[in-house]
């Protein structure tokens, strides 16, 4: 009932296609890391804002960057990204602009397989905007939780020596707050690489998901071609948080 | 039962349901300032008695939606029918909120009437001028966001719901047998469900959707083939959530004061005893913020729901808005919208305002 | 020869590689009241946690009105319903009442109807002086209301013997006295107690027998008029004085004169 034919036989059918696998694999990394690096600029420039981003009485005319960030970070954390996604990928077309992104393209040859893989088109644009923007969002969460765990004791004594507000961040507040983030930053970045699987839904995208679906088109066996991606997508993750984990150990600091 | 309900005209129902939701809400803020006002010391909304006013709201939100639903599927055109029916609405309504009051809160059957009717008339004023109003705003000087606004919610908000409430569940169900497993059980079972936790929390959740919903087509072989993906949806979004459930369950029995256990034991109560009326409880409260986050989770990614083909807001919203792209990007600004009015407040509410609630009680670590 | 309610017999206890408890015997008679006394970490509280088998013994035997509680068939939810305790951070469930958090055993444990659970409830909170505080949670109680509950919460269990775990300890110094009242009152009426404490103005008042232990063994037992004229060890000479020191106010249970002789 399940299984049609012979698992082991599924199962060579399935990895016939570890080509197309392995650039979806490629691929889903490569829009991952980028959403995770600039997420956590992204996040790090959110949560400082949200934190001492309120305006000082003397300059009345600049604008409340706490609460502009605030709006922001909900707003991200209170949609789903589907709908984030879609939104920006339609976007352009609303507003009468045409969506020209520059394409590059790269192959290589694996094992006498040809291996195609399309590094930056429009799709894949909005796929890393859009999860960059979401993502800063819950990693400004994440760093505003330990910028607020370093506590306000430590800014005080600063200020007490005469260190500026911008200063004072900078050399104290900062370096702390980024080591006490590790663990829970961590969380965020082992499980960033399964919200890839969303530019599914705009489609043109060859990741991992992607890549399962087509194959699933050709070889009739869906449950063990999602079964090997899922797999394939747990070990992605375990092999990022033991990584995480390992440098977590080698920077510690007693105490932090 | 339900899923055969869903056939019916139960989905077309949303716009009820989301009335029936902004009424109640209305309802217990006006209840508050109420009680606040006279100083009614029964009657003290999101005050220590915890589980009284859950017990009230939870029973007038559930005779609020039935009530709500019921009269949706006879939608008549006389306007005088219509009217009767609001007024026999408001009536039940009344009457149910009275005994409630009385039975709760042990105030006389006169002075609970009263103060329902009160309640009832205000809100009957403020929905009134309401509806005018947004009819006013939305009929004429937004039409096409009305009209968008309107659509996803008639056809898609029951869905959404039903799939989100039912994940949840499953996810409670498992959660907390989870989190028990690892704090009570010894070491294989602590492994197996370390091991659940690490194998659904790394799989991408529209892959674990795909496999229950095209992998193993003969799942849920009673059902019909519409609903059969419904249901596998629910399913995966469940087991996952489960997965997440376990380690808040897991975090807030762990934040429990031994000492809690010791006194619990040295009563002479049961292993389980202690567990069901000492530990339960408490781990319930602490849980709230973190559950309410993983509510605004679940919620969200029900959306997934509209991949495989079942209708919820987000499809409807796809539908809607398929005639031209102008449209596209306006149904998925409304449905975003929407999706944070039912997240926003809910994890705002019970994020904050109940961790300082519990900080208060001394609970949590305390 | 009257039977003893308890029988604490060659008790042995250790945690990893410490060894906590090493041969503890004790016997306490009906009425009796004997307060246990020493240096931190000398094992008092370990003891008492053995007695109700909340952690039990690795070796050694505890008898409750001569029926052996060590033995593992015993039914121990039933013999604690027995053994009151009351701890040195109170550990009232915090979701609950004060009269909740006294009937909860009598309702779930002894099987008690609600409303005959919550009469035993109220006369317990009686006994501690606090029925006006029934209704509230404890969140809302002082330090000393908080023990006193917790006091009422043994209570009602109509145990055969109550045991103390520093019961004072964890309170403000204006709250120590209406917990200790309560004691003294709990005594007279002939309660059995077995109580870990530094507080010897109780002691003196109402203990049958002072217990000093230190490192796991009995170092010296006597009546309150035996440590406060001629102790033996000079361990406990050491630890009185220590005491004396911190207490201050505290009559003083070594004579002066005795250490302006040596000094």
């Amino acid at each position: 009932m399940i299984f049609q034919a012979n698992p082991i036989e599924q199962l060579v059918a399935v990895l016939g296609y570890w080509d197309r696998l392995f650039s979806g694999f490629l691929l889903t990394m490569w829009m991952y890391i980028w959403a995770l690096i600039l997420g956590f600029f992204l996040g790090l420039f959110l949560a400082l804002l949200r934190q001492y981003g309120h305006p000082s009485k003397r300059w009345w005319f600049i604008p409340p960057f706490d609460k502009i960030s605030t709006v922001y970070i909900e707003i991200f954390r209170g949609t789903p990204l589907i709908a984030q996604l879609f939104f920006f990928f339609y976007l352009p077309n609303a507003l009468n602009i045409s969506p020209d992104i520059v394409v590059l393209n790269t192959s290589f040859n694996l094992f006498n397989r040809e291996i195609n893989l399309k590094l930056l088109d429009y799709p894949i644009f909005i796929g890393i905007l859009a999860l960059s923007l979401n993502s800063g969002a819950y990693q400004a969460e994440y760093l505003r939780g330990s910028l607020i765990s370093v506590g306000t004791g430590q800014l005080e004594a600063a200020k007490s020596i005469g260190m500026s507000r911008l200063s004072s961040i900078r050399h104290i507040v900062l370096p702390q707050a980024l080591r006490r983030v590790i663990p829970s930053w961590s969380n965020e970045a082992a499980y960033l690489p399964k919200y890839t699987v969303l530019v599914y839904f705009i489609g043109g995208v060859e990741e991992l998901f992607s890549q399962a679906d087509f194959i699933q088109h050709r070889t009739f066996f869906p449950l063990t071609t999602y079964i090997i991606v899922a797999i394939m997508f747990i070990i992605i993750i375990t092999l990022i948080s033991k990584l995480l984990d390992v440098i977590h150990k080698r920077t510690g600091i007693p105490g932090l | 039962m339900i899923i055969l309900l869903f056939q019916t005209e139960l989905h077309h129902s949303g716009m009820g349901i989301a009335n029936s939701i902004l009424i109640f809400l209305i309802s217990i803020s006006v209840i508050r300032r109420y009680s606040k006002k006279k100083n009614i010391p029964s009657i003290k909304v999101w005050d220590i008695s915890f589980t009284n006013n859950i017990k009230l709201s939870l029973i007038w939100l559930i005779i609020n939606i039935s009530i709500a639903t019921s009269f949706s599927l006879f939608i008549s055109n006389t306007l005088i029918y219509f009217l009767t029916q609001i007024c026999v609405y408001i009536l039940i309504d009344i009457l149910i909120g009275s005994i409630i009051v009385r039975k709760l809160y042990k105030e006389n059957l006169a002075e609970s009437f009263k103060f329902v009717f009160l309640i009832q008339l205000i809100l009957l004023g403020l929905s009134l001028m309401l509806g005018f109003i947004l009819a006013i705003v939305f009929g004429y000087i937004f039409p096409t966001f009305s009209d968008a606004l309107f659509f996803i919610l008639e056809y898609g908000l029951v869905s959404t719901l039903l799939i989100t409430i039912l994940s949840l569940i499953i996810g409670l169900v498992l959660g907390l047998l989870l989190a028990i497993m690892r704090v009570y059980g010894g070491i294989e079972l602590n492994w197996l469900a370390n091991g659940y936790e690490k194998l659904f929390r790394g799989i991408p959740l529209l892959v674990l959707i795909f496999i229950f919903a095209f992998g193993l087509p003969g799942l849920f072989w009673y059902l019909e083939p519409l609903d059969r993906l419904l249901a596998s949806v629910i399913l995966a979004l469940g087991i996952r959530s489960g997965a997440y459930q376990s380690q808040i369950f897991r975090g807030a029995i762990l934040s429990i004061n031994p000492g809690q256990m010791e006194a619990a034991r040295s009563l002479g109560l049961s292993k389980m005893q202690s567990f069901r009326y000492i530990i339960l409880p408490q781990a319930l409260r602490i849980a709230l913020p973190g559950w309410s986050n993983e509510y605004s989770v679940v919620i969200k990614d029900s959306s997934f729901a509209g991949a495989i083909g079942t209708f919820e807001m987000t499809l409807i919203a796809t539908i809607w808005g398929f005639r031209s792209v102008e449209l596209f990007t306006l149904s998925m600004g409304v449905v975003a919208v929407l999706y944070f009015l039912f997240t926003f407040p809910v994890t705002n509410l019970f994020g904050k305002r109940q961790t300082e609630k519990l900080k208060k009680l001394g609970m949590g670590g305390g | 020869m009257v039977e003893p309610l308890l029988k604490i017999s060659d008790v042995w206890k250790s945690y990893d590689d410490l060894q906590v408890l090493k041969g503890v015997s004790l016997e306490l008679l009906e009425r009796d009241v004997k307060v246990i006394f020493g240096p931190s970490g000398s094992g008092k509280s370990t003891l008492l946690r053995c007695i109700n088998m909340l952690n039990p013994p690795d070796k050694g035997e505890i008898y409750l009105r001569g029926n052996n509680i060590t033995i593992p068939k015993v039914d121990l939810n039933a013999i604690r319903t027995r053994i009151g305790m009351v701890f040195q951070h109170f550990n009232l469930f915090t979701h609950l009442k004060a009269i909740d958090n006294v009937s909860i055993g009598l309702r779930r444990v002894k099987g008690l109807k609600k409303k005959e659970a919550n009469e035993k409830a109220l006369k317990a909170l009686g006994r501690v002086k606090l029925t006006e505080w029934a209704e509230h949670y404890p969140a809302q109680l002082s330090g000393g209301q908080k023990q006193r509950v917790g006091i009422a919460r043994a209570l009602a269990m109509e145990p055969d013997v109550i045991l103390f775990d520093e019961p004072t300890s964890a309170l403000d110094p204006e709250l120590i006295g209406e917990v200790l009242q309560v004691m003294l009152d709990l005594a007279k009426a002939g309660t059995t107690m077995l109580v870990v404490t530094h507080e010897m103005g109780f002691a003196r008042a109402v203990a049958s027998e002072l217990i000093f232990i230190d490192e796991g063994i009995i170092i010296e037992k006597g009546t309150s008029k035996h440590f406060s004229v001629s102790p033996k060890s000079e361990r406990v000479k050491q630890f009185l004085r220590k005491l004396d020191v911190l207490y201050g106010s505290h009559e003083k249970l070594l004579d002066d004169s005795e250490e302006e002789e040596k000094g």
